[in-house]
């Protein structure tokens, strides 16, 4: 029986089209998976579903009825509640004040009952098979894992008609997975309809009936789980042409000097074991599903993460990961994702932004020297090509791609050996790629090397000379030459978290 | 294809199915015994120090941090919803001007009680009106504050230009007197109490229940839910500005109450005799180990941190510091009890969230 039926949906952010004509439903009694690559428009039409998004175009029916929800509260008090891997719970207060909110049961007099609110809490979680978790204990001393079944059992606590999952599952253990699938069973014995997103492809073949596969913003197709084979599932998922042109990619002479020396890197459960070798003249591409540690693998080689262990090396001497300050002076340079809150100060100007890592360089005598800074400047602008009126124009002011190429202006005046570039095409024009592109080729001529996580595989493929695959911390796979293609990397991505999975007898027990 | 090891790969080892408990009492409330703790430390230094502790010596000890108290508890709400308020004390000034300046000679109690609405009134409108801005004008809580600190005091400098006005005798006696005075009382399993209690004791312990009763309203829940995480609280479906706007609007009445009391202790108006209030109450909710970022804070706490803040000067002079050096010992206290509250900073993983 169709429970929820969205149809023509239409959304874009900015200048970026995250949704065209796209179509999902789903019935009742069933659970459906919603699959596709990183930015394919999954997240965004489930954002949809549950009011966190409002749609520019399209309609969307709920159980015989059109609906338009005003916001995330809306959607919940109809019956459709979402998981999201940004956790919804407040951390300065217990798990059972966090699963009633909103919700809570009063007294006589309209006050919270806390006795009866700690005993429903308590029934709740054992009921679903938590009962290690005390309704009293404060949402952050909660690991990572707790509070993502805390987030569970607070949606099903809310009587859903329809349950989202969207990553939901991502830090939790074999067991904690398999008791959160024995939940979502139940409700969908109970007639409940749940929309499962995971990375991890064998959970989906575990869990789902029927699977939506979203490609480039819209829906190409809906498939039995029972009956799609991984390779179909692949192509509907990949299955574009690209025109997109990349510089010729110069092959590197097999001496290549080791520039960037990676051995057993670790932080927490996040980076687990990372050993590469970057060389001169080399870009190295990391890929893999989104969230498995390609951007915390950049971060950690830049010191922005304490306590990560490993042994790392430029130029064969080793590097202590202290800190920014401390990469930089050792010739690393790293261009973060988020360039509105890391990569640049939005209201200084082009000027100033550019030259914010090497003021030392231009300073004489502890005062900014004007020539030294114009010097600096005015190069960078000619051999990027940045369009601005003039260098004292607030940064914000300029297109998304003359940002980016601002952002990387800066670390290029630090003289860098090693670039650790995050997704530095995101959001930005063709024709401002291209350039970064061939900016990206120029610096390799000059013997620099480059690390590039990049959510686009086109680029990976383009322009890397290798390609490391990574999967929950860890490298899974690396590809290179020949092998490097877009096919291989989706495969790789998916089909290491179907073949990778480590059964010990006690999780299955 | 060069597979790595595959048994490198795949979700961390399983844990044991960790039992997951609430943090013992005195891990979860340290900040809170501390500050009760060194508020302890110095009522027994008062109490050894002082030449006498009778009655009056209790009066003016637990007179000294009462308007403090009531401002803290309405710096405490806005501060749980990871705001500030500043104009508290122009509130407490305000309040204290029109209950002076209302009251009638010829009528003292049924005027009193009037100004003493009114002053109620006007300190909930007060905060309202800061509250409004704040959640609903998105406007900065320290600038909306500032601004309003200032309209406040110049409204009561035209209440009241110059020191003076009415509070009538026996509203000092009721919130700034004692009780107990005449004589043994009788209670019940036939003991009984002999001496006089100031009747701060009772404003206190009302207080206390108040925000009890306060901590169990959704309305709370939802201050520190905000507070704490503004985008969680709104995919919980907790109106947001609404909460926040509650919060203001209660402390413009804690600030209101606070006015009161000025009134009954000093006996007069003064337009600035709240300005004492704002930066201290603040010191106050940090002292009790109230986080400025929001979300975490008890009134439990600012009470202590109050009295401590009261207290500092008496000891000092009995102990024959110079007053000179009171804001230097307050100041070096707040310090350290702001130092020991950040030290969990090192725990955290990333440097950019250390920052």
């Amino acid at each position: 029986m169709l429970l929820l039926q969205a149809t023509g949906i239409d959304k874009r952010f900015g200048g970026v089209t995250a949704l065209h004509d796209a179509d999902f439903s789903c019935d009742a009694g069933e659970i459906h998976a919603l699959l596709g690559e990183n930015g394919a428009g999954k997240s965004t039409m489930v954002k949809i579903l549950c009011g966190v998004h409002t749609p520019d175009a399209g309609e969307i029916d709920f159980a015989g009825r059109l609906v338009a929800f005003r916001s995330p509260s809306a959607a919940v008090a109809m019956g459709i509640v979402p998981v999201f891997q940004e956790l919804s719970l407040v951390p300065d207060l217990s798990v059972a004040e966090n699963l009633f909110m909103g919700i809570e049961p009063r007294n006589a007099i309209r006050l919270v009952d806390r006795r009866a609110m700690r005993r429903d809490a308590e029934a709740l979680l054992t009921r679903l098979g938590f009962s290690g978790i005390d309704p009293a204990a404060v949402v952050r001393d909660l690991s990572l894992a707790e509070r993502q079944i805390v987030e569970i059992v607070k949606a099903v606590g809310r009587s859903p008609k329809v349950l989202i999952l969207d990553e939901a599952t991502s830090a939790l253990n074999r067991q904690q997975v398999e008791q959160v699938f024995a939940v979502v069973r139940g409700l969908r014995a109970a007639g409940v309809a749940a929309v499962f997103i995971s990375h991890r492809m064998e959970e989906v073949r575990d869990l789902c009936d029927r699977a939506t596969i979203f490609r480039d913003g819209t829906d190409v197709g809906t498939v039995e789980m029972a009956q799609a084979s991984h390779g179909e599932i692949v192509r509907m998922m990949i299955g574009r042409t690209l025109h997109e042109a990349f510089p010729p990619r110069p092959p590197l002479p097999p001496e290549a000097e080791p520039l960037l020396e990676v051995r057993g890197l670790d932080w927490g459960a996040e980076l687990r074991d990372v050993s590469f070798t970057l060389h001169r003249g080399e870009i190295l591409g990391l890929s893999g599903l989104e969230g498995q540690g390609q951007g915390d693998l950049l971060f950690a080689l830049f010191g922005v993460y304490a306590g990560v262990t490993g042994d790392v090396r430029l130029r064969g001497e080793p590097i202590g990961l202290s800190g920014p300050r401390a990469a930089i002076t050792a010739k690393l340079a790293l261009v973060p994702e988020d360039r509105k809150t890391q990569g640049l100060i939005l209201p200084l100007p082009v000027g100033e932004n550019m030259t914010l890592a090497t003021l030392p360089k231009i300073a004489h005598g502890g005062i900014i020297s004007p020539e030294a800074e114009r010097a600096a400047t005015s190069t960078m602008q000619e051999s990027l090509a940045i369009k601005t009126a003039s260098m004292d124009v607030p940064v914000r002011f300029l297109s998304g791609g003359n940002q980016q190429k601002v952002a990387i202006a800066k670390w290029l005046l630090t003289e860098a050996d090693v670039y650790l570039l995050y997704d530095p095409t995101r959001g930005i024009d063709v024709g401002a790629k291209q350039e970064i592109y061939a900016l990206m080729r120029r610096l390799t001529e000059q013997g620099h090397a480059i690390l590039l996580f990049s959510t686009d595989l086109a680029e990976v493929v383009g322009l890397c000379n290798r390609a490391l695959v990574m999967y929950e911390g860890a490298i899974a796979v690396e590809l290179s030459g020949p092998e490097l293609t877009q096919a291989n990397l989706v495969s790789a991505a998916i089909g290491v978290a179907e073949s990778g999975r480590v059964d010990t007898p006690a999780a299955s027990a | 294809m060069a597979v790595a090891d595959a048994s490198r790969i795949g979700p961390p080892a399983a844990r044991h199915d960790r039992i997951v408990r609430q943090r013992p009492f005195v891990v979860r409330n340290a900040r809170v015994l501390l500050i009760w703790a060194l508020l302890l430390a110095l009522m027994g230094v008062y109490i050894a120090e002082a030449p006498q502790f009778r009655p009056r010596e209790q009066r003016t000890i637990a007179n000294s941090g009462m308007t403090l108290a009531a401002a803290g508890l309405g710096q405490t709400l806005v501060v749980l919803t990871g705001g500030i308020d500043l104009s508290v004390g122009p509130m407490v000034s305000l309040t204290n001007s029109i209950a002076s300046a209302t009251t009638d000679k010829e009528d003292p109690n049924g005027s009193m009680a009037r100004a003493a609405a009114l002053a109620l009134a006007v300190g909930a409108l007060g905060g309202l009106i800061n509250g409004v801005l704040v959640a609903y004008g998105r406007l900065q809580p320290i600038i909306v504050t500032l601004a309003t600190a200032s309209i406040w005091t110049g409204i009561a400098l035209l209440v009241r230009p110059d020191p003076g006005g009415y509070i009538p005798p026996d509203f000092t006696a009721l919130l700034a007197g004692q009780f107990f005075d005449d004589g043994p009382i009788a209670l019940p399993f036939g003991l009984v109490w002999d001496r006089p209690v100031p009747s701060a004791v009772f404003l206190l312990i009302g207080l206390v229940v108040v925000w009890l009763l306060f901590r169990r309203t959704p309305l709370a829940t939802r201050i520190y839910a905000v507070g704490s995480s503004e985008g969680a609280a709104y995919m919980s479906g907790v109106n947001v500005a609404r909460a926040k706007m509650a919060a203001y609007t209660l402390a413009g009445l804690a600030a209101g109450f606070g006015g009161l009391i000025t009134s009954a202790q000093t006996s007069t108006g003064n337009a600035l005799a709240g300005n004492f209030f704002t930066l201290n109450s603040i010191a106050a909710v940090v002292l009790g180990g109230a986080s400025l970022a929001g979300g975490s804070g008890t009134f439990l706490g600012t009470l202590a941190g109050a009295y401590v803040i009261a207290l500092i000067p008496s000891v000092l002079f009995f102990y024959g510091v110079s007053t000179f050096y009171q804001q230097l010992f307050q100041g070096s206290i707040l310090l350290i009890a702001v130092s020991l509250g950040a030290l969990g900073v090192f725990r955290i993983r990333n440097r950019i969230e250390r920052l």
